[in-house]
């Protein structure tokens, strides 16, 4: 096992820390440190080890000025993992500057950007690329370099972003894989500025009472690459046959539009993400551009305090539509998702999630249970289940088959 | 004939109670507005019936509403796993309120469905609906009486929740005759027995507005408790409905 996080990182963790120990006026801090066991069911053909300790740290800070106006924000994170040496990362999640003026505001630096509405999959989110290794769901990011720009516009707030730099979105090695092996050094980019290209985008959003809705705009480069097949030289040269040995992930330019909203009616929440996209580079032969859709459509019911239960329970039925075919970007095609939401308003805020995720056409299911407690004032035990069953052999999530597992983690907040 | 005047007598002294009570709740209301915003530090602590104790602390601000609802902002700081978690509440006297969760792990804002009104708040004694700002449209009212408090003079009215969502089929509350300030609430269930009594101490004034430095919710069923506790009450600030938005709600982390 070997130590070697990044520096910068390490100091924003140390700082994090003695910040928290003594806080000021217009400093707050604060951080998390994590404990992992993973249990996998089965071993696979890379990987013997069927438990994987890790150890996760994070850290916070912000300054806020006097008059509210300025402020600046850092926070890195750092993993440790016994086992898998790909899913080790030290990452610089936020490091900006911001400043808000009467009826503007604009932010430099590093940033994380949520959009979006549903939960089994975040389709309009796009700013930051999917950091795989630490979260194999996706749901972590990779911090984002950035120029925002926003202010009031049609009753509503709209903000402007230059992407002046794009961040590939890291992949584990030894679980959660690629139906084959993503050979990082074989990557291409179709527009000659490659990670460099300026991208934008820009958001739209505003609140009609019990509607959100917000309008989403992307061009640059495509979070989610094209996966092409690299063959076996040898047994190309030798046969004039193709063995796919690894992929190589070619990232493309990619326009789109999006859509989001969220109607609240009493207990139910009704929601919509939606995604007009145009991919490829029509400055490049061969890569002519392909227009396709995509959409989640989303209801969530929450029972208050059923049958004297002190908390909610919340019923989540959401489904996926998408006309991506290609390059194995997406295994939600034409999925629903299902599940329970249980959200206690005990002492230690106890809450559960069940989702169970059924490909329409292919059968493939996909099923999680995450729930957690709080012990004290500083502790959390959590727990996680993810199954995934009945996966055919050429789905992107095919190797996960054998990726059955149970996490359980510790975390102590400060 | 006789049947019909005694109705309406009793009409018109139902009428004429129900007056009064509406008068006492107008009063406190217009005593405790006027303030625009305000911002406070609250510290909860949480007692069960073992007299095991739990901490919560978190800041609040508020806008007050003009012709719509007051606007809040809850901040929370200790326990530490829910540190920079922020709800903003846009409140409504004549439809649900509006809400929307921030959750710092995923720098994500959350719209959520307000209708767990009488769910606990973190655990606490109070529900969402106790911690709401008071607003005289959530009741009816029947005055009750008068008692001698000391050498005070409370009334005693009756408070009935509009919202059927509400945890209480009715309250009884009792307000000080000098200042017209909450001193005491019953909070009785849906099986109208006794559930909870809050009582509000420290009555400080800040300018011309009285608020008070605690209130101690008991449940009457479970033997728990909360005492919350407000510090560092600040009153006009120039807060404005901007800083109340759910796309601002991501700068308070």
């Amino acid at each position: 096992m070997s130590i070697k996080p990044n520096g910068l990182v390490v100091a924003v963790l140390l700082i994090t820390a003695a910040g928290a120990a003594q806080a000021e006026d217009g400093l707050s801090w604060r951080g998390e440190l994590r404990a992992d066991w993973t249990q996998f069911a089965d071993t696979t053909a890379v990987d013997d080890e069927r438990s994987h300790p890790a150890f996760w740290a994070s850290g916070r800070g912000k300054w806020t000025s006097a008059d509210g106006q300025n402020s600046a924000v850092l926070e890195a994170s750092w993993r440790e993992d016994t086992v898998d040496a790909s899913r080790d990362r030290t990452e610089l999640r936020e490091a900006w500057l911001r400043h808000e003026g009467e009826s503007w505001h604009a932010s430099a630096g590093i940033r994380q950007i949520f959009w979006g509405v549903v939960e089994s999959r975040h389709l309009v989110n796009v700013i930051n690329s999917s950091d795989f290794a630490e979260r194999f769901d996706g749901e972590t990011r990779l911090g984002q370099p950035l120029l925002n720009v926003g202010g009031e516009l049609a009753g509503g707030q709209l903000d402007v972003y230059l992407l002046p730099y794009f961040r590939e979105p890291t992949q584990p090695e030894l679980r959660f894989r690629a139906p084959l092996p993503i050979a990082g050094a074989l990557t291409t980019y179709t527009n000659r500025d490659g990670r460099q290209h300026r991208d934008w985008a820009f958001r739209w959003q505003r609140s009609f009472a019990n509607i959100d809705v917000g309008l989403t705009g992307f061009q640059g480069t495509a979070r989610d690459p094209r996966l092409t097949v690299v063959c076996d030289p040898q047994v190309l040269l030798a046969f004039g046959q193709c063995l796919p040995i690894a992929f190589a992930p070619v990232y493309e330019q990619s326009r789109q539009l999006g859509l989001d909203a969220v109607g609240v009616f009493d207990a139910l929440q009704v929601k919509l993400e939606a995604l007009a996209r145009e991919r490829g580079d029509s400055t490049k032969p061969g890569t002519g551009k392909a227009t396709n859709l995509a959409s989640v459509t989303g209801l969530e019911y929450t029972w208050s305090t059923p049958f004297q239960l002190d908390g909610d329970v919340g019923l989540v039925l959401e489904y996926m539509l998408d006309q991506e075919k290609t390059g194995l970007r997406t295994p939600f095609q034409k999925d629903l998702a299902a599940g329970v939401r249980l959200t206690l308003n005990d002492v230690g805020s106890t809450s559960l999630l069940a989702l169970a995720n059924v490909d329409m056409d292919k059968g493939t299911r996909m099923v999680s249970v995450e729930a957690s407690t709080r012990l004290g004032e500083h502790w959390r035990l959590a727990g996680e289940l993810w199954l995934f069953q009945a996966i055919p052999v050429l789905d992107p999530l095919s190797n996960f088959r054998d990726d059955d597992h149970l996490q359980l983690s510790v975390s102590y907040f400060f | 004939m006789r049947r019909l005047l005694l109705c309406l007598s009793l009409l018109t002294a139902t009428a004429f109670a129900d007056d009064r009570g509406l008068e006492l709740a107008r009063t406190a209301d217009q005593r405790a507005s006027g303030y625009k915003d305000m911002g406070a530090d609250l510290t909860m602590v949480l007692k069960d019936k073992l007299g095991r104790e739990s901490r919560r602390e978190l800041a609040m601000q508020v806008l007050e509403g003009t012709s719509d609802g007051d606007r809040s902002l809850l901040r929370f700081d200790v326990p530490a796993d829910v540190k920079g978690t922020a709800l903003l509440t846009h409140a409504h006297s004549d439809r649900a309120d509006d809400q929307w969760l921030y959750l710092p792990a995923l720098k994500r804002v959350k719209r959520i469905s307000s209708s767990s009104q009488s769910g606990s708040f973190m655990g606490s004694e109070f529900s969402y609906e106790d911690i709401k700002p008071f607003e005289v449209e959530a009741y009816s009212y029947r005055y009750l009486g008068e008692d001698k408090v000391g050498a005070e003079t409370w009334y005693r009215l009756e408070r009935l929740p509009v919202d059927k969502d509400s945890g209480y089929t009715r309250q009884v509350a009792w307000l000080d005759g000098k200042e017209y300030r909450w001193q005491k609430i019953e909070f009785h269930d849906r099986k109208s027995t006794l559930l909870k009594t809050l009582t509000f101490t420290g009555y400080q004034r800040y300018g011309n507005q009285w608020r008070p430095a605690q209130a101690t919710m008991v449940n009457a069923q479970t033997g728990k408790s909360t005492v919350l506790q407000w510090q560092n009450y600040r009153f006009g600030a120039g807060l404005n409905g901007k800083d109340f938005t759910p796309e601002a709600l991501a700068n308070v982390d």
